[in-house]
């Protein structure tokens, strides 16, 4: 198997993929009293009339509360379908965790770092096993096998036989991980990584967690923000700043590459009317060290 | 458009060894690192994976090591290692390099793309810095008043 050694970005920096539901704020921050949201370039407010159903008096867009978020539809066709309903809320046993994370970048960029995981031994320090890992033993050889879904791409990685990581993302900005998914008690992020603007990213990341026979099974909000977060928006930041600066120059690929190239075509497929997988439904493998 | 001349980028002092240090000299973002015979190396501040300052990573060694995946470079450009590659990787030069040299107490980087020329001959015999001016001068009056 062969990867582009050398490539430029497929796409400019685009407002996310049009036609979809976006999250425009965690139900449980809304209130009576409208708050502001921007989504895909625009300016809505959302707030909840008398009887308690979520409304956005201004912005044009249609606004539903489906599970913990309020989701809106930006587009140019009208609603399609229903909000999304998330599956990790469906774990029986478990507890649940919001946070929203803003980031001064294209969501693309936002979106690519949490799709990446060969970069957890160099951001995160004493947030990651990995780079725990890598500092005692190096990087361990894993094999991550990719294959591009009707809706996104899913990526596995395992260590020998053993699964470790599962990687979903689904259109238009959803990145599903399931850490140990073969465990009894399997730890799964769900992060949708809403376009704001051309420039700004807000990541909603949604931790599903097996809860203690003492803990509450609820789904809470938290406004603070965890240091891995911060250690991604640092590097995503600087990242697109030097983007702006060198936006005409190439970039080098490797192995490691090879689903967020997969990603890349998946958006640009959707962001020009329609992503179909066609052939790209064979799963394909890459040795990596992660 | 950058000049075909030497120009200062920052104090010797000011460039630690094993931490990459960012400058901007004549328009060029540069990263700065010494080596591990302690001589300095210019870079492109920018690594030719994911567009990554690469000042925000640190230095190991004869490389630059980009904060991002890792990736390792030597002064010429040269690309040494991919962490997350399972062979072993081949060597390619994909980072640009830019000529530096350290003289008279500063480090002296040349932005401009033409072939660098020597530097001026008062600065490669002046003194490093006021603390070896000094130390020569008074190394000369113990010399003298042995």
């Amino acid at each position: 198997m062969s990867f582009p050694s050398e490539a430029k970005p497929l796409w400019d920096a685009t407002l996310g993929v049009p036609n979809h539901w976006y999250i425009a704020c965690p139900a449980s921050r809304v209130g009576s009293e409208p708050i502001p949201v921007d989504l895909a370039g625009n300016h809505l407010e959302v707030g909840r009339d008398r009887t308690g159903r979520v409304i956005a008096p201004t912005g044009g867009l249609t606004v539903v509360e489906s599970g913990p978020y309020v989701w809106a539809w930006a587009g140019d066709r009208p609603p399609e379908g229903h909000a999304p309903r998330l599956g990790a809320l469906d774990r029986p046993g478990y507890r649940f965790t919001q946070r929203t994370v803003r980031v001064k970048a294209n969501y693309h960029w936002v979106l690519e770092n949490s799709l990446d995981f060969s970069h957890s031994a160099f951001v995160h320090p004493w947030t990651q096993p990995s780079w725990l890992l890598h500092k005692l033993w190096g990087l361990p050889a894993m094999t991550a096998t990719y294959q591009a879904t009707p809706t996104g791409l899913e990526v596995r990685s395992s260590l020998g036989d053993w699964l470790l990581f599962w990687h979903r993302f689904v259109l238009p900005d959803r990145l599903e991980l399931v850490i140990l998914p073969t465990s009894p008690c399997p730890l799964e992020v769900v992060v949708h990584h809403v376009p704001e603007t051309r420039t700004f990213t807000r990541m909603e990341v949604l931790v599903a967690m097996k809860a203690w026979p003492w803990q509450r099974r609820d789904c809470r909000f938290y406004p603070d923000s965890l240091l891995v977060h911060r250690q991604d928006v640092v590097i995503v930041e600087a990242q697109q700043t030097w983007i702006d600066r060198f936006p005409d120059e190439h970039e080098r690929h490797c192995a490691a590459d090879a689903y967020t190239l997969l990603m890349r075509r998946v958006l640009k497929a959707a962001c020009e009317g329609g992503w179909d997988p066609g052939d790209s439904l064979t799963p394909r493998s890459v040795a990596i060290r992660i | 458009m950058p000049q075909d001349c030497w120009i200062i980028a920052l104090p010797s002092r000011s460039l630690p060894r094993r931490k990459p240090v960012a400058v901007e000299v004549d328009g060029v973002p540069l990263v700065l690192f010494r080596d591990a015979k302690g001589r300095p190396q210019a870079l492109l501040d920018r690594c030719p994976h994911r567009s990554v300052p690469l000042s925000m990573g640190w230095v190991r060694g004869d490389r630059v090591i980009c904060r991002y995946h890792g990736w390792e470079f030597e002064g010429d450009g040269m690309l040494r290692k991919i962490p997350s590659d399972v062979e072993p990787t081949v060597p390619k030069k994909c980072a640009t390099p830019y000529p530096v040299h350290e003289a008279a107490g500063s480090i002296w980087v040349w932005p401009g793309t033409g072939e660098p020329g020597d530097l001026p001959a008062e600065v490669l015999t002046a003194p490093r810095s006021w603390r070896a001016a000094v130390g020569g001068l008074l190394a000369r009056f113990r010399f003298r008043s042995n």
